[in-house]
């Protein structure tokens, strides 16, 4: 999987948002499709701001999907 | 054709219910070689039995994966990047977890004619109580539904006659399509955002491989027997036929077996 390194900068701006989607009520838990051993397939808002705060593999998969949601978001306003 | 649709698998109850639309679609559409793996079936033994017996050449499977690995509803292995030449000569979509990453690569190194998947870890969401699914089919959850009918949408495609990178395209138009849905006709619900979201990465997860996708240029291409088609290599894929398109050839021989036995019996 390629998982892009996001600068400092950009990665606390994409925590924050998260962080402020969860307290507006926008975050719900979310199911993936892989049978790691020891890792849920079910994240709660927490988990997901938990991973992504952690530098965890999957918690980077979390901020370059924020990214995403902005990037779409951008391209449509 | 082949579905493989597990069901007891962690949170496997989407797929089982999702992938049914799919099996039911080709039904509809006539197709009567169809093999439905599904629940306990939807495990290595039977369906490696149903590839040897049945020679089906497509397979639309869905399953937890792994960058090597597709599994079914044990969660045991089915295909392995050390185990995938039975796959040769058919197409495979794996609605799966990052099997783009290497168990795709090498489906097709082992002979597929193409490979469908994503290099990403497949995500949805749905409507749920203590982390548990609401409504068991995502085609009746008012967020998972479009999570699975976009990635259902290349099947569709493939089964109503399109070639091969037309229902490619045909999937990423649907995930754009919900996008533009969750973003312009329904922004207040409070997970439009999180289905945006989502559905952008799962579609620029999308991996398609193709076995002519490594000729550049068009006579190399056409020699190979491809098509070149937009600057790029595509394989020839047999199109899926619904039973009124495969039983016109027979027409004739049908009627004249008609007729010689309305004249043996007078």
């Amino acid at each position: 999987m390629t998982i892009k390194t996001f600068d400092p900068k950009m990665e606390e701006l994409l925590l924050e948002r998260m962080q402020k989607r969860k307290e507006q009520g926008q975050m719900t838990g979310i199911f993936q499709l892989d049978p790691q051993i020891n890792k849920p397939r079910y994240f709660t808002p927490e988990q997901r701001i938990e991973e992504a705060r952690r530098g965890t593999p999957v918690g980077e998969e979390f901020l370059f999907a924020e990214k995403k949601l902005m990037d779409e978001l951008k391209r449509r306003m | 054709m082949l579905f493989i649709r597990p069901k007891n698998c962690h949170y496997c109850e989407h797929g089982f219910y999702g992938l049914a639309h799919a099996v039911q679609y080709a039904y509809s559409k006539g197709l009567w070689n169809i093999t439905d793996l599904n629940a306990e079936q939807a495990n290595k033994d039977p369906v490696n039995n149903a590839i040897n017996a049945k020679d089906p050449l497509s397979i639309y499977g869905f399953g937890h994966g792994l960058e090597d690995r597709f599994t079914g509803d044990s969660e045991e292995n089915i295909f392995t990047t050390s185990e995938c030449s039975i796959l040769f000569g058919r197409l495979i979509y794996l609605l799966s977890c990052l099997t783009g990453n290497l168990l795709g690569p090498e489906i097709i190194k082992q002979g597929a004619l193409g490979y469908v998947g994503y290099n990403i870890s497949w995500t949805w969401i749905a409507d749920t109580e203590n982390g548990e699914f609401v409504y068991p089919d995502p085609y009746t959850d008012p967020y998972a539904l479009c999570f699975w009918e976009s990635a259902n949408e290349f099947w569709i495609a493939m089964v109503d006659g399109l070639e091969f990178h037309e229902a490619l395209q045909a999937m990423i138009d649907r995930y754009n399509a919900w996008i533009d849905y969750w973003f312009y006709d329904n922004p207040e619900d409070p997970f439009s955002q999180e289905c945006i979201m989502w559905l952008a990465h799962d579609r620029d997860g999308l991996v398609a491989l193709d076995n002519c996708s490594s000729y550049t240029d068009q006579s190399t291409c056409e020699s190979r027997g491809c098509q070149w088609i937009n600057n790029s290599c595509y394989s020839k894929l047999p199109q899926q036929k619904g039973l009124a398109t495969s039983i016109v050839p027979l027409i004739p021989i049908i009627a004249l077996v008609g007729l010689a036995f309305i004249i043996m019996r007078k």
